[in-house]
């Protein structure tokens, strides 16, 4: 399976990365080093599967229960702006 | 230096009748870590931290304080772990001056515990690689040999260990990533059962694959840190409710008799290798001597998991990676017109090439057109995978198979073949895919004079057989410390 520069262009889009030209033609040829790899699978008869659910344990909520958090000093702390306990963003809606 | 090439049990035993102080060990690990920076291991050095509490534990212990085993005694995390006021890097540009606000719960039983955090290791960029070479703050070197990677993702943390900087370290495992760093470097790494340890507090990477787990000189040593770390915890939804168990108390029977080990030959087909071969031919030999069955069982999927594992978990990390959009935290860009060129910029700027491969594999697969390909058909595989591994222990205890196909290789050898790097983790991989536990054990030193490792997989909590079984191997047929 071969995937061409276009797609490629897409799922940068998709995943909001830039490539350079240059990074763009080798990007194609790993991917499709990759996919083909990962196309194996295709090959596979799964038509005995009938559900796709892995662990059935971890399905059980705990209780909503009101709990200390961290300070707005400490999640605000990291964010490269930030003014009066808010995070900056860039504009939005002029 | 010669405390540091201790066991962290010998320590701990010292530590307790006071032939040695926490704070003269502290220091001993310091130097060790300052004596061997050229292998660029940690990424953060605690000194601070470490001098206080090795004071505070060493002042508890002489007021007659009951302690842990882990008091006092200088541990290594990796640097995905949040401790407060440390630096949770990843290794990656994106999270450079990222400092946690809280602690990971593993953190938290460390410290509860006393254990001393000594430093935080260097690893593969958000923990995606095999050699710990796409870290963003330089590549590792293996203290075995400079010019060999130490493998990857915990290449830090396994190297930390394998470098005498500390007595125990904690790595992460996606897809082998405590396991064959830890082949490489010739020291015992395990990864656990999925959900017996939290990952609260732990950066995300394939949310239904990830656990933390201990990386550490001697199999006694590893189930001394379980210990401390595996548990319950409400923090985390995929915590599981097991008993809490002493692996260190009740593991250890120095006996193999009637052990039922499987050997799956779809494990070798495809292994070339002739110095792994015959290290695991010595096991089985040494394994059937002592009075352990080896039998024959079949797992036909097994071969698949390596393509299941790079859906399944580029698909997770491109979700989890979706988070890093420059503002709540990590790399903005200065320059950008709207706010959707802010995202482009930023997260081209803050990751690597392999964390961008992965998300973009992890995109394709999820799109539109391609999920039902993709995605649903891994799960499906996924799942045929799971019940052979029920199927195979109901005839046998553990199953055999070498770490990695390979002894560790050179840096630069593999890091422009992604594909060829992705096959290093194609032993270990199938583990995380079925939710197993596993344990590397040095089993002995390829032509290359790097060692090599031998894994042993369990069915679910049933790490203190895979403790029992590396621990015997390691007293009575191979030990990369010399037997003492």
């Amino acid at each position: 399976m071969e995937i061409t520069e276009n797609e490629i262009k897409h799922l940068a889009t998709l995943s909001r990365l830039n490539f350079s030209e240059e990074e763009l033609g080798k990007f194609s040829a790993d991917f499709t080093a990759i996919l083909n790899y990962v196309n194996e699978l295709q090959k596979v008869d799964t038509s005995q599967v009938k559900d796709n659910t892995i662990i059935r344990e971890f399905d059980e909520l705990r209780e909503d229960e009101v709990k200390p958090s961290l300070s707005n000093d400490d999640v605000i702390g990291n964010a490269p702006k930030n003014y009066n306990g808010y995070f900056v963003a860039p504009t939005v809606v002029e | 230096m010669e405390i540091m090439n201790e066991s962290l049990e010998n320590v701990s035993k010292m530590l307790a009748d006071k032939s040695i102080s926490s704070v003269e060990l502290v220091k001993a690990s310091l130097d060790a870590i300052s004596s061997t920076q050229k292998y660029n291991i940690l990424h953060e050095v605690c000194s601070e931290s470490a001098l206080k509490s090795a004071t505070e534990v060493d002042d508890k212990r002489a007021r007659g304080e009951k302690l842990s085993p882990l008091a006092g005694v200088p541990i290594v995390i990796k640097d995905n772990i949040s401790m407060k006021g440390t630096y949770t890097t990843c290794s990656s540009k994106f999270l450079e001056n990222y400092k946690s606000p809280y602690n990971a719960t593993v953190v938290d039983k460390l410290l509860q515990a006393g254990a001393i955090v000594i430093g935080k290791a260097n690893m593969d960029e958000f923990a995606m690689g095999s050699s710990s070479e796409t870290c963003a703050f330089g590549v590792v070197h293996n203290p075995r040999n400079f010019d060999y990677v130490p493998g990857g993702s915990s290449g830090g943390s396994a190297s930390a260990v394998a470098a005498d900087q500390c007595f125990g370290a904690l790595g992460t495992d996606t897809g082998g990533s405590i396991r064959q760093p830890s082949s490489f470097c010739g020291v015992v790494g395990l990864k656990p059962t999925y959900g017996l340890v939290s990952r609260y507090g732990v950066v995300a990477f394939a949310s239904s694959l990830d656990q933390v787990g201990p990386i550490t000189k001697t199999v006694r040593d590893n189930a001394l840190i379980l210990d401390c770390i595996a548990g319950y915890d409400s923090n985390e939804f995929t915590s599981a409710k097991h008993q809490k168990e002493s692996y260190y108390q009740t593991s250890f029977k120095n006996s193999i008799k009637g052990l039922k080990i499987g050997y799956a030959k779809e494990f070798f087909e495809s292994l070339q290798n002739q110095d792994v071969v015959k290290s695991i031919e010595n096991a089985i030999e040494f394994f059937k001597a002592n009075g352990a069955e080896i039998v024959d069982i079949t797992l036909p999927h097994i071969k698949d998991a390596l393509a299941v594992y790079y859906v399944l978990s580029s698909a997770e990390a491109a979700s989890n990676l979706a988070r890093f959009d420059g503002i709540k935290y990590g790399v903005a860009t200065k320059e950008y017109n709207d706010v959707i060129d802010f995202y482009f910029k930023s997260r081209t700027q803050g990751f690597g090439n392999e964390v961008k491969r992965r998300i973009m594999l992890g995109n394709f697969v999820l799109s539109s057109g391609y999920f039902d390909a993709y995605y649903n058909k891994a799960k499906a595989v996924q799942n045929l995978i799971i019940s052979e591994f029920a199927d195979a222990f109901n005839l046998c205890d553990v199953i055999l198979s070498p770490t990695a196909p390979t002894s560790a290789f050179k840096i630069g050898e593999k890091v422009n073949n992604p594909l060829e790097m992705y096959l290093n983790d194609i032993f270990t991989v199938p583990v995380n895919i079925a939710t197993l536990p596993a344990i590397s054990v040095p089993c002995g030193v390829a032509q290359n004079g790097m060692p090599l490792g031998m894994q042993l997989i369990g069915n679910r909590f049933s790490e203190s057989i895979l403790y029992n079984v590396a621990d015997y191997f390691e007293k009575n047929c191979y030990s990369i410390r010399g037997v003492k």
